[in-house]
Parts: C-alpha cells; sequence; structure tokens
C-alpha cells in the first residue's frame, strides 16, 4: 500500500513536472497576443475619447496630433497604395503621401467622428488575429441603434495603432485603396499625389469636408 | 376736359352705388391670390415619418422647420413602414449614420407621382442645406441667395393675372353694356364724345381695378404669408401701367366682340391660357421654345417680371417692361376707336 502511494506521488510529479513547462509555454505565447489584444482596444479607446473630447468646430493641431499617435498613416498609406507602387517611391515622396493621406483623415473622418463617438458607447467584444493584425471587434451603442464596429490594429505593445475601421461590408482601407487605385490606373503618383494636395487645401471645415470626400470617397 | 370729367364722375358714382359688385370683385381676388397661390406654392403640410435610432442627426427639427412636412418620429421602423403602407404617413426618412458614412432612405408609397414631386422640393433644401450634422454626397449652391420664398415668389405673377382679369372684367361689362344700351349715344355724337368716353372709361376702369387688387393684396399679405416688398412707389407704378394697358386691350375686345356673353368666354379662356404661357407658374426659360416665343410675344409677362421686381428686389427690365405695356395699349386703344368710328359713322 506505502509503495502503491509511493508510486503514485513520483508519477504526479513527473507528470507535473513535465505539463508545467508545457502550460508555462503556452502562456509565453498567448501573452502578446492578449497583450497586443489589450493595448488595440486600449488605442481604440484613446482615440475615441480623444475625438469625442475635441469641440469638433475647427480643427485643432493638438488634438489631431494626439489622434495621430493612435493612427498608423504610413502603414495606411502604404496598403492603400500597394506595396508595388510604394516601393517605386523614394522617401520624400512617401513622407509626402503620407503627411497628404492624414491631413484627408483629419479633415473628413475626425468631425464625423467626434458627432459619433461624442454620443455613442463602445463596449468591447472580442480580438482575432489577422495575419499580422489584430480585429478588435466592438459594438457601438448610439441612441437606439447598434453597430458592430471592426478595428484593424496593427503593431504590438505600446505601438498599436489603428490602420483600418471596418462597418459591416463598409470598410475605410478597402474604399481609400478603391479609389487611389482607380485614380493611379488613370494616371501617374505625381497626378495624383497633386490631386490630393489639392483637396488637403481647402480651409473652411464645411467645404474640407466635401473636397477630402473626392479623395476618401463617400457613400453609395 | 368737362366731358370727360362728367364721365368719369358718372363712372365712379355708378361703381359706389354697387356695393355688392365691388365686394364680389375683391372677393374674386383675395380667392385668386388666396387658394391659386397656395396651390401653386406647394403642399405644406405633408405627413412625413422620421426613423432615426442614432438621434444625433436634427433632420426632424429641419425637417418640421422647413413648413412643408407634418413630421412623426418613429423609434420602430416595422411601426414606420406600417404606418406609410396604411396612408398615416405619405413618405418615410429612414436615417442612418455611423463612422464612416451618413445615410438617408426616402421610402414614398408609391401611388401619387404629385406627392412624390412636392416631396423632393421640400427635402432637397432640408437635406443639402440645413440638416449640416449630415454628410451626404449630395450638396447646393445658389449663386445669388435670395431670403423670399416660393410663396413670395408666385405672388407677382398672381398679381399681373389679376390686373388682366380685373381691368378686362370691370371695362368689357360695363362697356358692352352701357354700349348697348346706348347710354353713350349722346355722349359719342358730341364733338370729340368718343375720345372723351375712351378716355373716361380707360382712366376710371384703371383706378377701380387698381384699388380692387391693393385692397386684396392688404388683405391677404398678412394671412397667406407673402410680402409687398418696401417699394410701394413702384408698386402702384406698376399696377396703374398693367392695369392700363390692359383695360386698353379689354377694351379692343370689348369693341370687336359686342356681346356681354362672348366677351366674359373669350376673355377667361384667354385670361387661363396667359396665366399658363406667361412664366407665372412654370419659368418662361424652362418652356418649348414656341411657348416661350408666345410668352415674350404678351404683355402679362412683361407685367409679372415688373411686379417681381418692385415686390421681390429681383433684377427687372423695367423700361422694357413699360414700353411693352404701353405698346400693348396704344395697339388696344388705337383698335378700340378704329371700330368705334366706324360704329358711330352707323349710328
Amino acid at each position: 500500500m506505502r509503495r502503491a502511494v509511493t508510486r503514485l506521488r513520483s508519477a504526479m510529479l513527473v507528470s507535473a513536472m513535465l505539463v508545467l513547462p508545457i502550460l508555462a509555454l503556452g502562456l509565453c505565447a498567448a501573452l502578446p497576443a492578449m497583450a497586443a489584444a489589450e493595448n488595440g482596444w486600449t488605442s481604440v479607446q484613446k482615440l475615441v475619447a480623444i475625438v469625442s473630447q475635441w469641440k469638433g468646430a475647427k480643427a485643432d493641431p493638438s488634438v489631431n496630433r494626439q489622434a495621430a499617435q493612435y493612427i498608423d498613416y504610413q502603414s495606411m498609406g502604404q496598403r492603400a497604395l500597394g506595396s508595388d507602387q510604394w516601393n517605386k517611391l523614394n522617401a520624400g515622396q512617401q513622407h509626402q503621401f503620407v503627411s497628404t493621406l492624414q491631413t484627408l483623415m483629419e479633415q473628413r473622418y475626425y468631425p464625423r467622428w467626434h458627432r459619433i463617438f461624442s454620443k455613442a458607447k463602445l463596449n468591447h467584444v472580442s480580438d482575432a488575429a489577422s495575419g499580422s493584425d489584430t480585429l478588435v471587434k466592438t459594438d457601438m451603442v448610439l441612441g437606439k441603434k447598434t453597430d458592430s464596429l471592426v478595428w484593424r490594429v496593427t503593431g504590438k505593445g505600446n505601438e498599436a495603432k489603428i490602420v483600418s475601421l471596418a462597418i459591416g461590408d463598409n470598410d475605410l482601407l478597402t474604399k481609400l485603396k478603391g479609389r487611389l487605385q482607380e485614380k493611379l490606373a488613370k494616371s501617374n503618383f505625381s497626378s495624383l499625389l497633386a490631386w490630393m494636395q489639392s483637396k488637403a487645401k481647402q480651409q473652411s471645415a464645411a467645404t474640407a469636408e466635401v473636397s477630402s470626400a473626392d479623395v476618401i470617397g463617400e457613400s453609395k | 376736359m368737362r366731358q370727360i370729367l362728367a364721365i368719369i364722375n358718372k363712372d365712379i358714382l355708378q361703381w359706389t352705388r354697387r356695393p355688392l359688385y365691388f365686394i364680389s370683385s375683391i372677393l374674386l381676388a383675395v380667392l385668386i391670390i388666396s387658394l391659386v397661390g397656395n396651390t401653386l406654392s406647394g403642399a405644406t403640410s405633408i405627413p412625413f415619418g422620421v426613423y432615426d435610432p442614432a438621434g444625433v442627426s436634427q433632420l426632424s427639427k429641419h425637417l418640421a422647420d422647413a413648413k412643408k412636412f407634418h413630421v412623426t418620429t418613429y423609434d420602430d421602423l416595422h411601426k414606420a413602414e406600417s404606418d406609410l403602407a396604411v396612408g398615416h404617413i405619405v413618405a418615410l426618412a429612414n436615417v442612418s449614420q455611423d463612422p464612416l458614412e451618413d445615410s438617408v432612405q426616402v421610402v414614398t408609397e408609391g401611388h401619387n407621382p404629385l406627392v412624390d414631386d412636392q416631396i423632393s422640393m421640400g427635402l432637397l433644401n432640408v437635406l443639402t442645406q440645413k440638416a449640416t450634422e449630415l454628410n451626404l454626397p449630395l450638396h447646393t449652391a445658389v449663386l445669388f441667395p435670395v431670403n423670399f420664398s416660393l410663396r413670395d415668389y408666385i405672388t407677382p405673377g398672381l398679381a399681373a393675372y389679376l390686373c388682366y382679369v380685373l381691368a378686362s372684367m370691370n371695362l368689357g361689362f360695363s362697356w358692352i353694356y352701357e354700349w348697348t344700351e346706348k347710354t353713350y349715344r349722346q355722349i359719342i355724337l358730341a364733338p370729340n364724345g368718343l375720345q372723351s368716353a375712351i378716355a373716361a372709361k380707360t382712366f376710371t376702369v384703371t383706378v377701380e381695378a387698381a384699388t380692387v387688387l391693393w385692397i386684396a393684396l392688404c388683405l391677404t399679405a398678412p394671412t397667406n404669408g407673402f410680402t409687398l416688398g418696401h417699394n410701394f412707389p413702384g408698386l402702384v407704378g406698376t399696377t396703374l401701367a398693367s392695369v392700363f394697358a390692359f383695360t386698353c386691350i379689354g377694351l379692343a375686345a370689348a369693341c370687336l366682340l359686342k356681346t356681354i356673353r362672348i366677351y366674359t368666354m373669350t376673355v377667361s379662356i384667354v385670361g387661363v391660357a396667359l396665366m399658363f404661357a406667361s412664366g407665372i407658374i412654370i419659368p418662361v426659360e424652362a418652356m418649348p421654345q414656341w411657348e416661350q416665343f408666345c410668352a415674350k410675344a404678351l404683355p402679362m409677362y412683361y407685367s409679372a417680371d415688373a411686379f417681381k421686381g418692385v415686390m421681390l428686389g429681383v433684377p427687372a427690365s423695367y423700361l422694357k417692361d413699360f414700353l411693352v405695356l404701353l405698346a400693348w395699349a396704344a395697339a388696344g386703344l388705337t383698335f378700340a376707336a378704329v371700330l368705334l368710328h366706324k360704329r358711330k359713322a352707323a349710328m
């Protein structure tokens, strides 16, 4: 009887010694994904807080700077243009393109996001990996309406940044990509950039939303 | 001159001794300005439903402020659709706003194209100019913004039409009646009698018709909510010129048609045709070429143009308008004088 108990204890000890490292390894693999997901959701929350607290009447450079910390415009620009076209550009052109894209996005979406998110409640639902990105699924309750928003977040840890937003079949990056590719097919990068810069030069908020919609696209 | 004044005195006495005729003239003018004007300027209480679950846009408020819609706000889309199907509302706006786009779907019941047309008129203005909380891919802009409504815009045309109606009715009935009764026989056979009769009659009818029109405009402006403008001397001048022109044309028609029955029928039919063909309801620029030619050849178009200028302050070709009206007046008087001289010879 004593021998049986001793043998049982040894077997349990060996099993534990074998299983625990495996569990630890698994946890170590999962932790970054969890952290990334949490950081993705954190980035979403911070962006929403920034645009909600903005007064919304006029463009505010400090608000734009803060919001830009949580949006990866570089990645957005690269994906919208396509890697083939992106790789043909020099650093200066890439910088100009991203900077213009950022201005158009600020003009087009920040006032809208302020209008919507300042009155909405955002709840975190789940996270899923999509290649190197994380899809942060949230529910937005606005009045009596609930919409499912999926935020595409790239990067890890404190560098998690938003690169797109989708509601149903409507995806910001897909719409932007379609628009730019359409324009690029009819002309070249220089014309595309000149067109974007002319739209971005609109000063008043009223005309800015109209003008940037020409580039980024409008609802159908 | 004495003859003219005597005839004027007689006509004005007769006019004041027939209060029923005076009241019915004003009533006719009031009805035309109110009912025709309100109908032409479109519906003002279209039952309209709004389903806006997000509650971010203020579309309900903007639609109500447009004073064309009677707005009902719904919390349940199915209830709104069933109300639309049974006719409690004639159209429904389903508003959707999210972080990427705004959309407004307008659903109508479908059996009444006139209602659809009326809805479009009011909705376009609200969605593109008033509802700034919605960002929609549809924009309107105005080169020369004005601050008057469609009701204000319709009224000058109706005033021109009333100049025609009041002048021709007043002139036609009294002239044909007195000519038939040979009331003017002694006057006309006297030296310069015919010219005196024509001058006196056109003067009294011009004053009578203009007075009725001004009273009707003053009575209906506050109740129907249209503006008379700030150019009262211009309004007086335009009314007198228009009424005088139509009086002279009426005189020519009365001399030609001779009997009250035929005169009334002809003047009524011509009046309706003139109203539709003179750009009062539909802009002349939107008409076929042949209609545009007809409109610009007729005096009511120029009278309406002058009335719009003085009542609304919009650009108007006053000199051209007055010259055309005077030309028609001269033509009418000449024609009438020729016919009357021939009949005088037969007396």
